[in-house]
């Protein structure tokens, strides 16, 4: 691929952000292009060394605040602004309950995923406070002469160390899964505000 | 070894070493594994 062919599908796929923000990347991608030219690579081989434009584009939307998107999604353009606005006034009833509901939908599947690793925190808490209590009573059936009793505590404290181990990792899973989904959620929407104006 | 699959393991071989244990001294005191209301106890404990 040719360097300009790259940088106009960044372009292209950029479309929707602010054009200031636009024409820094593109300068920035040219010059590294650019750079690799002057060291002697060749223009297609400097444009094969470059990251996907999928991941440049993500790595962008991950940058840019998303505040900053909608500003420059809801700027009135040239010739159309009036009939947006009158459009948004008059569809309200329907945009606004539509937008309330998908944030509430999103909002509370992200409060179940945070409960659902809370407890899991809280059970592997609570069978560390088990295994202290097991500590105690294991000791309590060795001192009264209670060995097999004894012996029993001894694995119930591997078992509930055992599980406070393994709900430790799944909770450390889930709250990295839930991150990562989260911010995926966040990119997905971003990415919804660029690239429809090519 | 990735830290986690070190943890894992740990994690895994205490709560079997545990259910060995616990297993060898519920013969040892007299339970019989035919009794299903010994496994209802254990689940009702584990809950």
């Amino acid at each position: 691929m040719k360097k300009e062919a790259f940088l106009n599908e960044l372009r292209s796929r950029l479309s929707g952000l602010p054009q200031s923000d636009i024409e820094d990347r593109i300068s920035f991608f040219g010059e590294m292009i650019d750079g690799r030219m002057e060291d002697g690579m060749s223009e297609e081989d400097a444009v094969a060394g470059m990251e996907s434009v999928d991941a440049i584009v993500a790595q962008i939307m991950s940058e840019i605040p998303l505040t900053r998107l909608v500003q420059n999604r809801v700027k009135p353009k040239k010739g159309h602004g009036v009939l947006k606005i009158v459009l948004l006034i008059c569809l309200f009833p329907v945009w606004f309950p539509l937008f309330v509901a998908l944030a509430a939908v999103l909002f509370s599947l992200l409060v179940a995923a945070w409960a659902v690793i809370i407890s899991f925190y809280i059970t592997a808490g609570s069978l560390v406070i088990a295994s202290l209590a097991c500590i105690i009573a294991t000791g309590a059936y060795f001192g009264i002469g209670r060995i097999i009793a004894g012996v029993g505590g001894v694995g119930a404290i591997f078992v509930c160390i055992g599980l406070s181990i393994l709900f430790f990792l799944l909770s450390i899973a889930m709250t990295k899964g839930v991150v990562r989904l989260t911010r995926k959620m966040f990119i997905g929407l971003k990415k919804s505000f660029v690239g429809r104006e090519a | 070894m990735k830290k986690s699959t070190s943890w894992l393991i740990t994690g895994l071989v205490f709560f079997f070493a545990g259910v060995i244990i616990c297993g060898v001294a519920s013969v040892l005191m007299g339970f019989d594994f035919t009794q299903m209301e010994i496994f209802a106890s254990g689940g009702f404990m584990l809950w």
